[in-house]
């Protein structure tokens, strides 16, 4: 399978079928927190995919060609999250500098991210073997990595808008007052899953 | 109501971190298929809190403070290593059913806040008890979802087969958004009912 | 000027200090403790023989050169053959053409019965816990007793039509290779 072949395959993957946040219930924190109206959502899965993306860029070299050769794989967790929050640093000063329009838009979620599952999440599971082998690869590759990355977070984006938009509609309706807040939540949460769970029938 | 049973009360009922803080949501819905994994992801979220609560607090005088995230992370990924480490060689039919969440005990919410909120503020046995019923509060949260979603999804319990009658529904991945809302709206409508007992008595007293 | 920097300069070579030496002991116990829970090959191997041979004590007593063998590339690769105690062989053998031409590794038990390879058990390798593959324990538990003259091609598992085809191709290379082994 060509390159391209295998870029669709993981796009159609990441996104749809093992969507990151319904399917895998990673990010579960911010879909919950910041998915009350569309404007910060996407704000939120914008800055999550840009950081899902460099984080797959740093990190899958750092594990292959130097945690690997020199036996260090036990260093993985340390270095994998000391690298996470260093680059949210980093992007959160470079564009607080060079675009304060951006980051009006997006630069406050970016702290919060540090923390968020999906990106340490993506990291693990593009250095490991049953990923690449469900892709039909013997391992990911870096190309094939950040493809994964930055579809995910784009699987990630495409979750907490729908989330919002329909937030905001539940949001008017009369429930209980124990229902209101996460549990509604929660059960809208219940029926993206349910949507998202039609794409796992698809056997490409 | 001594300090003891008031961190216990508070890390297990009153700031339950699953079902009021919402805090560790992702570990929540996925490893709630089964009692068996909830405990095992539980158990490893206790000791690693504890340990980080612990260490934390006895630095929290040398550590400053802006650079004080960094290092609660820092601290919080060794002992997460060491439980990784320790599970793949001694258990590891738990490591792989954890799989890739057990690194993100990391990320979870629940230690690096109460890191921030309570270990960095506290002294050592305080931080110490308040990780263990925080853990507590979370293993007991997950083990009884699990516990409902293994019963009603598999018809089984802890592995042990009950009965044919099964629900696919709750093993799914929306199973266990729905479960985890019914939980929620459940413990506070308890709670609720509870303070309004209390209030009640109060009254009735004067 | 001096006096705003200096205290500037204290607390950013404390912060330097702190985090060094945190770094430096973190990396030092994990690199202890990594140390003491090593898991040495053998044990992986031994761990797979114990998820297969769950009652008995069986253990590994010779590993077979897989390297001349080159049969059905395109479907499947063994990775290592092992001669268990008990007589019976351990194949460890990755099958091609699942999912999206994906593929799959497992261990494969096979034994001789009457100068024919046949499957005893069939148990995934490594896995997250999180793939559909690693939960059907019954579908693994169908290949079972199968000879290379039975046909492999309807033990299919509803929903996973392209992967039981990788799971399919490793059976059957499987017990090819022990044919090969045994037959000459």
């Amino acid at each position: 399978m060509g390159t391209f072949g295998t870029i669709m395959l993981i796009a159609v993957t990441a996104m749809f079928i093992n969507n990151f946040v319904v399917v895998q219930f990673l990010g579960i924190c911010p879909f919950l927190g910041v998915s009350k109206d569309i404007k910060s959502a996407v704000g939120m899965g914008v800055a999550v995919t840009f950081v899902m993306t460099i984080t797959c860029l740093i990190t899958y070299p750092i594990y292959t060609y130097i945690l690997v050769p020199l036996e260090l794989e036990y260093l993985e967790v340390i270095v994998f999250i000391f690298v996470i929050a260093s680059l949210v640093q980093m992007i959160e000063a470079v564009i607080k500098k060079f675009s304060p329009t951006l980051y009006n838009a997006m630069g406050i979620y970016l702290p919060l991210i540090t923390t968020n599952c999906a990106v340490l999440g993506v990291a693990e599971l593009v250095i490991d073997v049953g990923t690449a082998e469900a892709l039909g690869l013997a391992s990911m590759g870096i190309l094939n990595s950040v493809a994964y990355g930055f579809f995910g977070g784009i699987g990630f984006l495409i979750a907490i808008v729908i989330m919002s938009g329909l937030r905001e509609k539940v949001k008017n309706l009369p429930i209980s007052k124990h229902l209101k807040g996460f549990p509604v939540a929660m059960l809208t949460a219940t029926f993206i899953a349910m949507a998202f769970y039609v794409f796992s029938m698809i056997s490409l | 109501m001594n300090k003891f049973s008031k961190i216990a009360s508070n890390g297990l009922i009153k700031e339950n971190p699953t079902f009021k803080l919402i805090l560790g949501t992702c570990p929540t819905l996925a490893l709630t298929t089964a009692a068996f994994n909830g405990i095992g992801m539980g158990l490893a979220v206790t000791f690693v809190l504890i340990c980080s609560n612990v260490l934390i607090s006895l630095l929290k005088k040398v550590i400053p403070s802006n650079v004080r995230i960094p290092a609660y992370i820092l601290i919080i990924a060794t002992f997460v290593t060491i439980v990784k480490l320790v599970l793949d060689k001694f258990i590891p039919s738990l490591y792989d059913a954890l799989g890739v969440y057990l690194p993100l005990i990391v990320v979870n919410c629940i230690i690096l806040g109460r890191a921030e909120s309570f270990a960095s503020k506290n002294p050592v046995t305080d931080s110490a008890l308040d990780g263990l019923f925080m853990g507590l509060g979370f293993t007991v949260s997950i083990t009884l979802m699990g516990a409902v979603r293994e019963i009603l999804g598999a018809g089984a319990i802890f592995g042990f087969k009950l009965w044919d009658f099964s629900i696919d529904f709750f093993a799914s991945s929306a199973g266990a958004f729905f479960t985890y809302a019914i939980f929620i709206a459940l413990f506070n409508f308890i709670l609720y009912k509870i303070e309004q007992k209390k209030k009640l008595s109060l009254l009735e007293v004067k | 000027m001096a006096t705003i920097k200096k205290p500037f300069w204290k607390s950013f070579v404390t912060s330097l200090i702190v985090m060094i030496s945190i770094i430096v002991v973190c990396g030092g116990v994990l690199a202890i403790v990594n140390d003491l829970c090593k898991v040495s090959d053998e044990e992986r191997i031994q761990r797979a023989i114990d998820k297969i041979y769950v009652d008995t004590d069986v253990s590994l007593e010779e590993t077979l050169d897989v390297s001349t063998y080159d049969k059905n590339q395109d479907i499947g690769e063994i990775k290592a053959c092992y001669v268990l105690s008990n007589g019976d062989y351990l194949v460890h053998v990755t099958g091609k053409k699942g999912y999206s031409n994906g593929s799959i590794t497992l261990y494969v038990s096979v034994s001789v019965d009457n100068s024919f390879a046949t499957v005893k058990k069939t148990v995934l390798d490594n896995y997250k816990g999180q793939t559909l593959m690693s939960k059907l324990t019954d579908f693994y538990d169908r290949f079972s007793g199968k000879t290379s003259s039975d046909d492999l091609t309807d033990i299919v598992e509803a929903g996973t039509t392209r992967s039981s085809q990788a799971v399919q191709n490793a059976v059957y290379c499987s017990i090819d290779y022990v044919n090969t082994v045994i037959g000459g």
